[in-house]
């Protein structure tokens, strides 16, 4: 069999490989060295964050108004929220963090505990700016010596968010004040009730999944209990609150009130289905009611507050935007110092039902169901002091893990209850003393 | 004959050594300049990672500063980690029920696929297509199936009177669902390799076997079976070593729950690595892996040349 003759020469392939590598070699020369979202050439700002579309659409017109003030473009580099911190990881392991990420306030810590890494933003920040601000919070975006290194820009926390119809089955009236939210026993009547009236249908699903595990110490708190001290040196999460709070929680679960689908290890979460009519009311966060209003359109739905047991408690959600240290560090500064003016908040706010970290924020008109976010307001009130301590502290990510394995073990496992406590306050020793030792 | 051969014997031998030599060292250059690239993409890619690995997990390093020697520690720890066995035994479960399934599922469709049949290329691609899916998506569609409220999984076994899964809620039953998903999405690959391993397969073999009135299980046994043999040693390393590394539709699908139910290995030190920023320990971990990976594929390998030999 004769070969077959190519239609190149070997020196013809190799010569043509060569060209294609040096004009490959020029295009990349072209390209903007921002392409994996660095800080670009022209001292544009690199600014990474996750985010809905409502909040992305406010985050642009936030970068638009700046570039029309400063003269300096502020590109968002949007990523799903999961990937959101090992990006930002692995660039500011590889010396080239973005100017500006957002982060939230349960990850907060594990940064500003970093030597070296945010940029001090103090010589940005106009007279009395910080006082604005709610102590709690702006003390969660100081640095490991005390300076600031962004700006506390939203919080938001969880309330129950009701199946309208399926609640009128069973004639009961929601808690329309704070002081008349259910009690931890009266809630749990009131679930039996509306699984009775809905044909066995689960009546309630908690937000607890994932990395939403802390949410679990808004019935802590609600019990009187909390996860450290003070001063955060003793961990006291293994306590009568604690028992008190485990027991009912698992109780949910036992009692088949719970969607036993939404353990802490899950893949789906309850907003994801509520909109399908099971389960009938979940804790749910208020960034999440845009999404609720275009998917949860065959039923009417409405908003009430978390139980109460010797005290109504919530979790500390919400987001902070932080400066990196970086050639960009000053214009980043100046961006982060825009974003969270009392201007630039309120109208973020309002577009994205979220609530305000300044107390001079004040008469918000929500873009979406402002009937509801009163409740929310109201329930933001009743965030503990200790969690927010605790939320933002070097080591929360680690009691965060904690809460997953050990509150898995407890609702899918029926795993003790003394047993459960015990594991997480061991777990949570170790990370603190761990923390100590770095 | 003998003329020429004194000729040539007279031929001084040093005469043309210069020019094959050239010729060769010239072959050798092209050759490695060719491979040039794939090798300089290997050792960025895949050799300095893998050394880089082992040094960290001999080290506690979170990522950022520097990494701090300890010797063997995060290894003695790993030995001593319940959710380290747990995940081990996930994952050896998992391979062990998965490859079989998709091995010999895809050989099946590969058999049926490559005879004369109405809309083959049809049924060929309707077969391939979750392998070229995203795992994402897959997941995602796959999380919908098995949901125990919603799901059409629940929806057609009630259907038929047979009980409802706890998918969900059951341990055994959602590593179940995660094994289905796989063999899913891994079956298009096998069945293709197969096709291509039968198509390299001699008529004449089969018009011998058929001319001596084996059956078809006769063929499909001493014929078929045996020259598909490397067929199968690619197939058999290559979704062990993929179910080792199963990450994505798990993630998607059950969050490694429930009570770590589906919680494998690369999920734990993924988790490990960039959750709790234990990167050393990550780092151990990937090398546990390694080993593991490693010492499978040898045995698979020795297996198959054992049999060549044989």
């Amino acid at each position: 069999m004769l070969p077959t003759r190519s239609p190149w020469s070997r020196r013809q392939f190799l010569g043509a490989l060569g060209a294609g590598a040096v004009g490959a070699g020029a295009l990349t020369g072209c390209s903007s060295s921002s392409g994996g979202g660095g800080s670009g050439e022209d001292g544009a700002l690199t600014f990474t964050l996750w985010g809905g579309d409502e909040e992305l659409a406010a985050f642009q017109a936030v970068a638009d108004a700046f570039q029309q003030q400063e003269g300096v473009t502020v590109r968002l580099n949007q990523l799903p929220y999961a990937d959101v911190l090992p990006s930002v990881d692995s660039r500011i392991q590889a010396n080239d963090p973005p100017d500006l990420f957002r982060v939230s306030y349960i990850d907060l810590g594990r940064y500003t505990s970093l030597e070296g890494v945010l940029a001090d933003i103090s010589s940005a920040l106009p007279d009395g700016y910080a006082d604005a601000f709610t102590p709690a919070l702006w003390a969660a975006v100081q640095g490991a010596d005390g300076t600031p290194v962004g700006v506390p820009h939203h919080t938001d926390c969880s309330a129950m968010v009701y199946n309208a119809p399926a609640f009128a089955a069973a004639g009961i009236q929601v808690p329309t004040s704070l002081d008349a939210a259910w009690t931890w026993e009266e809630l749990q009547q009131v679930l039996t009730e509306v699984k009775g009236a809905n044909g066995g249908a689960y009546p309630v699903a908690m937000n607890w999944q994932a990395a939403g595990a802390y949410r679990w110490l808004s019935f802590l708190a609600q019990a009187g209990g909390s996860v450290f001290n003070d001063d955060l040196t003793q961990v006291t999460i293994a306590s009568d609150a604690g028992q008190r709070a485990l027991t009912w929680t698992q109780g949910l679960y036992t009692a088949g009130l719970h969607d036993p689908t939404f353990l802490v290890q899950a893949g789906n979460y309850p907003d994801e289905a509520f909109p399908a009519g099971s389960p009938l009311s979940i804790a749910t966060g208020d960034f999440n009611l845009p999404s609720l209003v275009t998917s949860a359109t065959s039923f009417e739905w409405g908003a009430t507050y978390l139980p109460r047991d010797v005290a109504a408690a919530t979790d500390l959600g919400g987001n902070a935007v932080v400066v990196t240290n970086g050639p960009n560090a000053e214009a980043a500064a100046k961006f982060a110092v825009f974003l969270a003016d009392a201007q630039n908040m309120k109208s973020f706010c309002e577009a994205t039902t979220v609530l305000p970290t300044r107390t001079d924020v004040t008469d918000l008109t929500y873009a979406v169901r402002p009937d509801l976010m009163p409740v929310f307001v109201e329930q933001a009130t009743t965030i503990p002091e200790s969690l927010v301590t605790a939320s933002t502290s070097p080591v929360f990510t680690q009691v965060n893990q904690a809460l997953q394995q050990g509150l898995e073990g407890a609702f899918a496992s029926g795993a003790g209850v003394d047993e459960t406590l015990q594991g997480l306050q061991t777990a949570i020793e170790q990370a603190l003393e761990q923390q100590q030792q770095a | 004959m003998a003329v020429v051969g004194a000729a040539a014997l007279e031929q001084p031998p040093r005469a043309r050594r210069p020019g094959r030599r050239s010729r060769r060292r010239g072959e050798a250059l092209a050759g490695l300049g060719l491979a040039a690239p794939a090798l300089a993409v290997f050792a960025v890619f895949m050799f300095t990672p893998l050394v880089m690995t082992a040094y960290y997990s001999l080290t506690r390093y979170t990522g950022f500063g520097d990494p701090r020697f300890q010797g063997v520690e995060n290894f003695t720890q790993i030995f001593a980690d319940p959710l380290f066995w747990r995940s081990l035994a996930n994952t050896a479960v998992f391979t062990v029920i998965s490859v079989p399934l998709s091995v010999f599922g895809g050989l099946g469709l590969a058999l049926l696929l490559n005879r004369a049949l109405p809309g083959r290329g049809l049924l060929r691609a309707l077969f391939y297509v979750p392998v070229v899916i995203s795992a994402v998506s897959a997941g995602i569609i796959a999380r919908w199936i098995f949901n125990e409220n919603f799901g059409i999984a629940n929806r057609l076994l009630s259907g038929v009177g047979l009980p409802e899964v706890g998918w969900q809620t059951s341990g055994p039953a959602a590593l179940a669902s995660v094994i289905a998903v796989q063999v899913w999405t891994s079956l298009g690959f096998a069945m293709v390799v197969y096709l291509a391993g039968l198509q390299g397969i001699s008529g004449e073999v089969y018009e011998a076997a058929a001319l001596d009135g084996a059956s078809r299980w006769r063929v499909l046994r001493s014929i078929t079976w045996p020259l598909l043999g490397p067929t199968t040693f690619f197939i058999l390393v290559y979704m062990v070593i993929t179910s080792f590394q199963v990450f994505d539709i798990v993630v998607i699908m059950t969050g490694g729950g429930p009570a770590n139910a589906t919680t494998f290995l690369v999920n734990y030190a993924y988790d490990t690595g960039f959750q709790q920023r234990r990167q050393g320990y990550a780092a151990a971990l990937g090398v546990v892996l390694f080993v593991i990976v490693m010492v499978l594929t040898l045995l698979q390998w020795r297996a198959g040349r054992r049999r060549e030999v044989a």
